[in-house]
């Protein structure tokens, strides 16, 4: 493979270029309620290519390599293009040049376990799920997605990194027959460091059953702005919506209004709020050890108590903002070329317990389990599963229908409280652009005063 | 194509074979420059075999291993999930010449971005609130072809040039735009953009509103945040699995009299409009309310099959998130050309009707919530205010919510053109009374 990335890179007339040959291995087991509705293991594969000449850096993909000679013409025509229209002609802070072959660390390799076993794995949650009181249906599917990396740059650089992110996961449906009222929750187990991981979790699809039972029965919460305490996910999403998004310096590149406010060294948090992206530990699903442009990932403190202290780059952007390459520029599958993403984003733990955040929090609402989130901006909005009241800071009955709205620029200042718990996603989940399943998230419990939920 | 299937044959009692090729050059212009050129050239296969009454599915990009192809279908085989149905009998459907133009071949790149600076230099003369351009450029092709041991052979191309043009708020992805969707490249009318530019400046002031319910009207570009919850209900799979609050409602009235909803896959000149769908399914329009009456789920071969119901051709590989590959995508029941038929009123009447209410631009979290349900509660990315008929402002961290099954009810305008939009084709509706909450 070396040889032949070399040979095609060869072949372009540019100032700087690179290539990246991915090819994934998928397997997908789904199951809606009793029925098994697909099962399979497939491949695909491609090329990306990107180039760098006088000032314009331009990107093609493609999935056949007799393309390749046409692909080379396209993206070094759309480079050329770029660089006589830019008035601000690209550079790129490449790295220094790596040759490296990065081991695949799993506990339970997913590829030796025959299909039949993750089939056995699958079905027994469900089961598990559908046994439970009043659950009419599930959207379960174990993912398997296996991505063999080779890149290559015209300054010397070659990596090969595999990677493997795996997941059972997806919705559980209960309904209240006398009405036909219908709620629903997620479960999902995972990682990126092996099968093992996935097994003996029982638990995890049992307790999830039970709130999308038990939600049946609660009451719809009142629009109105309340004082929140999220659980670690919800943090987590929190933590990625609310401010993470604008941590990526391409965000922010060319929004002149934005990027205004959030210069480094900003006070745009409480000075309790310390924010890190570090995905370079392994065992949380977001792990990797270079980006898609050759790049080694390196943990990047974001705000120090309240400060804006950093931003992830791409080599790109880099340039731009005269701030150091981060490793953060990585592209969803060989369909795409690299874009700047949250690795592993979180708040740093605090030293308060549960219990003190429930009683700082007087009356508000206690949000449970994130049920997707959006930025636009400086607006954010973001749900949970289920939740509960809290009353005199103590835990009442559970609420439903929570949609949060938030402000960037005034709720990372309303954080009045953080715990000393602390806990990852096991999922990732981002769609900027490309969805990304690896983006992982994650925290402790937090107080939030004052945020606005749209009730329903 | 043909080889593969041949070989298929050879293993299966029946084969299909779908095949998609797509080429597109995007560009992207942000505050007011050209900042990214990203071309693409993407290919997929998806195989699917029925043997012994069992379904087996498999997908690649390329057909370089025709044998690990068929290989993946008989494993899948193994899960022995019950083909319900057969793959499609060889007939007669709409064959659409027209959708592609030969012309987007030779669009050289240049003329996008010459079309841009024009954008660029109008805009920037005669804005007159802070705000940034951006546009979003695309032009391609898309060409399908599906095969079957049914000596079904039917192929499909388009072409598409797009241009998304908008203005957004300071601070903020919010924005105000314009859309040309066409089947090859047209220039952008000056006048689209000067509308563009006055509606941002109407709705430019930040205004603070008193929370409670207002009559607010859904514009084309907000509507897909009801109509998912719609497209989730109408579809056969919920009703499959009973979890569709529109089981056993058919011919009841659902919605307002003034809404009529239909799946059109024949609009002359749309590059969304298809003959067959993705497994060979001969399309034609199908109403799914009429005058606010439910009328029809929408469905599958698979799920014709388990609800006991014909066919309407609206299996294609496509899901609600996007994003996936499309060719690792199970085919399913999706609506593709959904479009509410106009009603009576301008949009300018619309607003000038109203005394106090609310215009949803956009919308923050759609993908949230119990939409099985018909719940929403979304924030408004924008919302303007409306007072005494005029647009005031736009309205500081609001969110509105309901249910669609209430609020889809009580519908007091329809406006008289529709747009393209995401998930289909709407015009503006107001419906009577909708729940606003803002940050106290």
């Amino acid at each position: 493979m070396q040889r032949e990335l070399k040979e095609i890179i060869s072949k372009v007339n540019a100032d700087y270029c690179d290539i990246r040959y991915e090819k994934m291995n998928t397997t997908k087991i789904t199951y809606n309620g009793q029925e098994l509705t697909e099962i399979g293991a497939n491949q695909t594969d491609g090329y990306v290519l990107r180039v760098l000449k006088n000032g314009g850096f331009a990107s093609i993909s493609i999935t056949n390599r007799e393309d390749i000679d046409r692909a080379i013409k396209i993206v070094s025509e759309s480079a050329t293009l770029l660089g006589r229209e830019l008035k601000e002609k690209v550079k790129l802070e490449l790295p220094t040049a790596a040759v490296d072959d990065v081991p695949l660390t799993l506990e339970g390799d997913p590829r030796k376990i025959p299909i039949d076993e993750k089939l056995s794995l699958l079905q027994h949650y469900n089961l598990i799920v559908l046994k439970s009181p009043n659950i009419q249906t599930t959207t379960l599917t174990y993912n398997e997605v296996y991505r063999d990396k080779y890149f290559a740059t015209s300054h010397g650089s070659f990596i090969h990194q595999p990677l493997i992110t795996l997941s059972i996961g997806g919705t559980i449906v209960a309904k209240r027959e006398r009405d036909g009222l219908i709620q629903n929750v997620r479960a999902t187990v995972g990682g990126s460091n092996g099968f093992n991981k996935l097994l003996n979790r029982d638990n995890v699809f049992l307790d999830k059953a039970k709130i999308a039972s038990d939600l049946l029965d609660a009451n719809p919460v009142k629009g109105g702005t309340y004082n929140l305490v999220l659980d670690p996910n919800m943090t987590g999403v929190f933590t990625h919506e609310a401010f993470g998004h604008f941590s990526e310096a391409d965000i922010v590149e060319n929004m002149p209004s934005l990027r205004e406010k959030m210069k480094i060294g900003d006070k745009l948090g409480s000075d309790i709020l310390n924010i890190i992206d570090d995905a370079t530990a392994m065992g949380q699903v977001g792990y990797y050890k270079y980006d898609d442009e050759g790049v080694a990932l390196r943990p990047v403190t974001l705000m120090e108590k309240g400060v804006l202290t950093g931003r992830l780059h791409s080599m790109k952007t880099s340039t731009v903002f005269n701030e150091p390459i981060s490793g953060h520029t990585v592209a969803e599958d060989n369909r795409y070329s690299p874009i700047v993403r949250m690795g592993c984003i979180y708040i740093k733990p605090g030293n308060m317990t549960f219990d003190e955040l429930l009683k700082a929090a007087g009356n508000g609402i206690y949000v449970i389990g994130a049920k997707g989130g959006q930025t636009n901006g400086e607006n954010f909005s973001f749900a949970a599963q289920y939740a509960y009241e809290i009353k005199d800071g103590k835990l009442g009955a559970m609420v439903r229908d929570i949609n949060i709205m938030g402000n960037l620029f005034t709720t990372l200042k309303n954080v009045n409280g953080i715990a000393n718990d602390f806990k990852l996603s096991e999922a990732g989940g981002c769609g900027k652009g490309q969805l990304n399943i690896k983006s992982c998230h994650g925290g402790p419990h937090i107080l939030i005063k004052d945020a606005l939920i749209g009730g329903v | 194509m043909e080889k593969l299937l041949e070989m298929a044959k050879r293993v299966a009692d029946q084969a299909e074979i779908y095949s998609i090729a797509t080429s597109s050059n995007d560009l992207s212009f942000e505050n007011y420059e050209l900042n990214e050129i990203k071309n693409s050239m993407q290919s997929g296969y998806a195989l699917r075999i029925i043997k012994n009454g069992y379904i087996g599915i498999s997908y690649t990009k390329n057909l370089l291993d025709r044998n690990q192809l068929i290989e993946n279908a008989l494993t899948s085989l193994r899960g022995k999930i019950a083909a319900q149905f057969s793959f499609s009998k060889k007939g007669h459907p709409k064959i659409f010449n027209d959708l592609y133009d030969k012309s987007i071949e030779n669009i050289k790149i240049e003329t996008a971005v010459e079309e841009f600076k024009q954008i660029s230099s109008y805009v920037k003369k005669n804005l007159k609130s802070e705000g940034t351009l951006n546009i979003s450029s695309s032009y391609g092709d898309r060409k399908i072809r599906l095969m079957n041991s049914n000596g079904v052979d039917y192929s499909h191309q388009s072409s598409f040039y797009e241009n998304y043009s908008f203005i957004l708020f300071p601070k903020s992805y919010s924005h105000i735009h314009t859309l040309l969707l066409d089947l090859k490249y047209k220039p952008f009318a000056l006048d689209k953009i000067q509308e563009m530019i006055d509606f941002y400046h109407k709705a430019y002031p930040e205004v603070k509103v008193a929370p409670g319910s207002y009559p607010t009207i859904f514009a084309p570009s907000a509507l897909y945040s009801l109509m998912w919850r719609f497209n989730l209900a109408t579809n056969a799979k919920s009703l499959y699995e009973k979890v569709s609050p529109l089981e056993n409602k058919i011919s009841e009235q659902i919605f307002s009299d003034k809404l009529t909803i239909i799946d059109d896959p024949h609009i002359p000149d749309e590059c969304d409009s298809r003959g067959f769908d993705d497994e060979g399914v001969e399309t034609s329009k199908l109403t799914l309310i009429d005058k606010g009456v439910f009328k029809s789920f929408y469905n599958n071969l698979e799920y014709a099959a388990k609800t006991d119901s014909k066919p309407t051709g609206h299996g294609y590989k496509g899901s609600m998130m996007g994003g996936e590959e499309t060719v690792s995508l199970k085919i399913s029941p999706s609506l593709t050309n959904i479009t509410i038929a106009p009603g009576d009123h301008s949009f300018e009447e619309m607003i000038k009707k109203i005394d106090k209410g609310v215009v949803v631009l956009g919308v923050l979290g759609a993908h949230s919530g119990n939409l099985l349900n018909g719940d929403f509660s979304v924030g408004l990315v924008p919302g303007l205010y409306v007072e005494n008929g005029e647009i005031v402002g736009r309205i500081k961290d609001g969110m509105i919510a309901g249910n669609i099954y209430q609020v889809m009810k009580n519908v007091s305008m329809v406006e008289n053109k529709v747009h393209r939009a995401p998930l289909g084709r709407y015009p503006s509706i107001c419906f009577d009374q909708v729940k606003l909450s803002v940050k106290s």
